[in-house]
This record gives structure tokens, sequence and C-alpha cells, in this order.
């Protein structure tokens, strides 16, 4: 049962296709085990269909149709879809675990990801860092507290197995928490098994208690 | 819209190109429209609104009438590709059939009890009611697909107002969808 979903604010600029990519990566793996959020989404892409009806025509170049029925003939084009994308053998844990979304930024399965230990009790396999953007994979072992931390800029985290908690509220999976820099928390990760997330952050993580600031050095890695 | 279900059939039983024809006078003028609203230029826009036309031939197959209106289906290939385009980022449907939904359902619980056809027909409805300032916001977001920051941006309107308005908007657009469920 989700109970932290992203707001209309995020699911729309997911559905117009204005929302950058790695916010986007949030809300697609989010909306891949979220029927609720996807019928919204959808809901959001019909409202977009009905002004497209009803919206502006646009004078097409005068060969436009020959020229989509050409392309529609030659057989030897590709397709474009994205289906060329290299295809990486995912054990069966990964795809069960993985959203199809998240899939093409890993480059092999879960297990063989270059694991590193950020803090006791907690590793990271970095996908993607960048100046501005970092995404992550967080294993936290169970019953394992993250050092309580603040972001300079926005941090989405997104539950793929396992739970947490922080403060009175619990995150399963599924379930997104959004941070801004203004949220100073401390996750506890449940005991009855490692928590696995999803984490996109746009600014560096700063530690805050006073363990914390001693390892700012390690998480800002 | 039930003519353009019926092109996007037979281009996938019969390869109808008659019906394609259809399909293209209506959706090509107004996808090449939103694509330049939505900040692509005028070659561009030509090049993906192609683009898309031709993969609404190639995937006329998969198109599922229970799932999406043809409008909505339409705008959504033309979307993806202009993300495709774009970014890295890839969007594809999801796979039902796909490891990741065993122990998850790939469908939202309950049935739906309107169609896709009558939510289309909900939506339109509603948005002959909006208030010209939310209606203006609604435009900006859902049709020249807008951030909220681009919106507060052009308005010059605090993005706070952006999207609690907008907000309002879709929590009421969702009332009148439920509405037809009781």
């Amino acid at each position: 049962m989700i109970t932290h979903h992203l707001s209309d604010e995020f699911l729309v600029e997911y559905a117009n296709g204005s929302l950058p990519s790695p916010e986007s990566l949030v809300v697609g793996s989010h909306l891949a085990i979220c029927a609720e959020c996807r019928d919204r989404v959808e809901t959001f892409e019909t409202v977009s269909a009905v002004l497209l009806e009803d919206g502006d025509v646009e004078a097409l170049s005068p060969d436009a149709l020959d020229a989509v029925l050409a392309r529609i003939d030659s057989a030897a084009e590709e397709d474009g879809s994205g289906d060329a994308a290299p295809l990486i053998e995912f054990d069966r844990d990964t795809l069960e675990v993985i959203p199809p979304p998240l899939r093409s930024y890993l480059d092999r399965s879960l297990s063989d990801l270059d694991w590193k230990q950020t803090a006791r009790g907690i590793e990271e396999a970095s996908l993607v860092r960048e100046d501005d953007v970092r995404i992550s994979l967080l294993r936290i072992r169970a019953g394992q507290k993250v050092p309580s931390h603040t972001h300079r800029g926005d941090e989405f985290t997104l539950v793929l197995s396992g739970g947490y908690a922080d403060g009175d509220d619990h995150y399963g999976k599924g379930d997104v928490s959004v941070a801004d820099s203004a949220t100073d928390h401390a996750p506890v990760a449940d005991s009855d098994g490692p928590c696995l997330c999803l984490t996109v952050r746009n600014g560096p993580t700063r530690l805050t208690g006073p363990i914390g600031r001693f390892l700012n050095p390690v998480m800002r890695g | 819209m039930k003519h353009m279900t019926d092109c996007i059939r037979a281009i996938a039983e019969r390869k109808d190109r008659q019906a394609f024809e259809d399909l293209f006078r209506f959706y090509a003028p107004r996808l090449k429209a939103v694509l330049i609203k939505g900040g692509a230029g005028v070659q561009e826009a030509e090049e993906v609104m192609q683009e898309a036309m031709v993969l609404v031939w190639r995937k006329a197959e998969q198109f599922d009438p229970a799932k999406a209106s043809p409008s909505t289906w339409i705008y959504t290939i033309a979307r993806n590709r202009r993300i495709d385009l774009l970014r890295r980022e890839k969007r594809a449907p999801l796979d039902p059939e796909d490891p990741f939904f065993q122990n998850i359902s790939a469908q939202p619980d309950g049935e739906q009890v309107y169609t896709e056809g009558e939510r289309a027909q909900i939506i339109r409805e509603y948005t002959k009611t909006l208030p010209e300032e939310q209606l203006l916001l609604v435009q900006k977001a859902f049709y020249e697909e807008m951030t909220h920051q681009a919106i507060a941006a052009e308005l010059d309107m605090p993005l706070g107002t952006v999207k609690s308005r907008l907000r309002i908007a879709m929590r009421r657009l969702r009332e009148q969808l439920s509405g037809e469920e009781l």
C-alpha cells in the first residue's frame, strides 16, 4: 500500500514532457509501482489530448503526407522507438526490483554493481554523477540509522524494496519522499531486512548531526 | 473520435492507407502546432510530427481503445518521440508481462467504470466550465507543455499561486471523474 505519492506538480510536468530527466526517472519509476498515480498521469495526458483535438492547426510542408508514406514504405528505416538499445541480461532479482524506466541506467545486475560503503551499514552504487545531479542506488542494512542530513538542493528517494521510518512516517516499496533544503531528516531502515532506494539529488548532501559533520567528506564522495 | 479509433484499427488489421490519410489530415497539423507551442522550431516540429505519424502506422497493432483514446495515444507517441530526440530518457509503455509486475499489479485497483472516450468527454466538458484564469493555466501546462516555473515567469505570477491553482483545477477534475463513477 503506497502512502507517499508524488504531488500533481511533478505528475503534470511528467505528463507534458517538461520535467527534467532525473526527476522524470523518479516519477517514471514510481508510476511503474503505483497504479493510482499512473491513472492520474493518464488523466493529465487526456487533458493534453483534448486540448490538442480542439487546438490550433499548423500548415504542413507541402509534401508531408508523401514523405511520411515514403518512410512507411521504406522497410529498412529504423523505427526509432528506442527498441535498438543494447540489451543487458539482468538476473531475475534485478528484473523484479528495478522498475523498467530505471534499467537503462544500469549496466549490469544489482549484485554486480560497484557498491561502495559510504557510511556504516550504507552502500551506494552511483549511476550518474554530474555537477548538478547525482543518481544512486542506496542499500541500507536492516535497522541501520542513516546519519541526519540536509541538502542544498532537492533529494528524491524512492523505495524499491524493504522500507524505512523517518520520524512518524513509514516508507515502503513505491513510496517517494521529496526533501528540499529545509528538510533535516534521519531515516532508519526497517529491522526485518535491508532497504534498497533510488535517490536523485540536485545538490550536494550535507550531514548535520554530530557524527554526520564528521562524515561529511565521505558522504560528499 | 469513434472514427479515429476505427482508422487505427483499419491500419492495424489491413494496413489501410485511406484510414491513415484520415488520421494524418486531422492529427498532423495539430501535432505540429502543439510541438511549436512547446518550443520546437518549425523544421523540428515538422520532423517530430512526421516521425510520430510513422510510429502511429507501425504501432497501430498496439493501440488498445480500453487503455487510451485515439488522441491520447497519438499525443503520447509524439511526446515520447520528442523526449527521445532531446534526451537520454526513453519512455516506453509498461509491459504487464515484465517480471517486475510479478508481485505488484500492473493495473489499477478496481474497474474503471468509464471508457477512455468517456474520460475524454468528461475532461472536455470540464475545461469548458473552468474560470478564465484557471483555463489559461491549464492551457499553458497541458497544451503549451510549460513547466510551472515557466508559467509563473511568463504570467508574472508567484510560483506558489501557479501550483495551487493548477492543483485545485486538477482536484476538481478528479472529482468530476470520480463523480461519474457514483
